[in-house]
């Protein structure tokens, strides 16, 4: 149970989201099963990535105007925001808990089979 | 008219063939979840507790019951017996608008009198026929708590009921 990826479709089935037709709406749906609070904290650290991010771009841009080397940087600068981003997502969050949930699953059946060996005598 | 005049319209005309009472919570969300998607908005069904104030924010003592609520309780015996009895467990279920993160319930209309029918004295201002609002503003102390396993069961159920167009993947 290392798979630490799972497809969007089935988070969707595991949250009771049938119907959705892409990733993005799955995003939407699970913001929508979130508290308020929750909603407010997730689009605040957003902002503040976003806010950093392209203050980063900008140092980039004042430091190496016109380099090839720019495109570099800017490069690396959206894959650390993507980066980032995964400890807010929604979808990755909810990759979590279907994890612990099917670990907790398995674990559960691993020891009911166990036992219903040893009741068997074997 | 406006576009959502027209599908608040639609949903009154085709809800108001449901009997007018409380406990349709189920058979709301899938007119209303289909009427939005005929209007295209994605809609999901959310399903969870509802807690709805019946009394003034001054008259809370803190003794008394503020709320008249459904809680989703699926290990309670109550709910147990409603669902040996083919209904529903103790729950609420409603609509929830993907694109702009709102929720829609038209069963609002029937909480005064289902907590009445309770023995449950209403003080508070009436509640609206129907709530339309963004899921992260409902009005003062009202609270909207989606559950994974609810949202399931209601999905479940609907599906076996209507095979809906928006429990189908593909369809649009």
């Amino acid at each position: 149970m290392n798979f630490r990826y799972r497809d969007w479709r089935i988070i969707a089935r595991f949250r009771g989201l049938p119907g959705l037709h892409s990733s993005r709406e799955l995003r939407q749906a699970l913001l929508l099963q979130m508290t308020p609070t929750e909603v407010e904290t997730y689009h605040r650290r957003h902002r503040w990535m976003i806010a950093v991010m392209l203050a980063l771009a900008v140092a980039f841009a004042l430091l190496m105007p016109m380099s090839p080397r720019l495109l570099v940087a800017w490069f690396l600068v959206f894959v650390l925001y993507r980066l980032r981003y995964w400890s807010i997502d929604p979808i990755t969050l909810a990759t979590k808990e279907y994890n612990r949930y099917l670990e907790a699953f398995v674990q559960q059946q691993g020891e009911t089979t166990r036992q219903q060996r040893i009741d068997a005598g074997l | 008219m406006g576009k959502r005049a027209k599908i608040i319209a639609e949903i009154e005309r085709q809800i108001g063939r449901l009997e007018d009472q409380p406990g349709q919570c189920l058979y709301y969300a899938h007119h209303t979840a289909t009427i939005l998607w005929q209007h295209g908005l994605p809609a999901v069904i959310q399903a969870g507790s509802l807690q709805w104030p019946r009394v003034r924010r001054a008259e809370d003592d803190g003794q008394i019951d503020t709320h008249f609520a459904y809680m989703w309780t699926p290990t309670d015996p109550e709910s147990a017996l409603s669902v040996a009895l083919g209904n529903l467990p103790e729950m609420h279920v409603w609509v929830g608008i993907l694109s702009s993160q709102e929720i829609v319930d038209f069963t609002t209309r029937h909480l005064r009198s289902a907590a009445e029918a309770r023995g449950m004295a209403w003080t508070a201002a009436d509640p609206p026929r129907y709530l339309w609002s963004p899921a992260a503003s409902t009005p003062d102390w009202v609270v909207y708590r989606p559950d994974r396993d609810a949202s399931i069961y209601a999905c479940t159920l609907l599906k076996r009921l209507f095979d809906p167009v928006y429990l189908k993947r593909g369809w649009r």
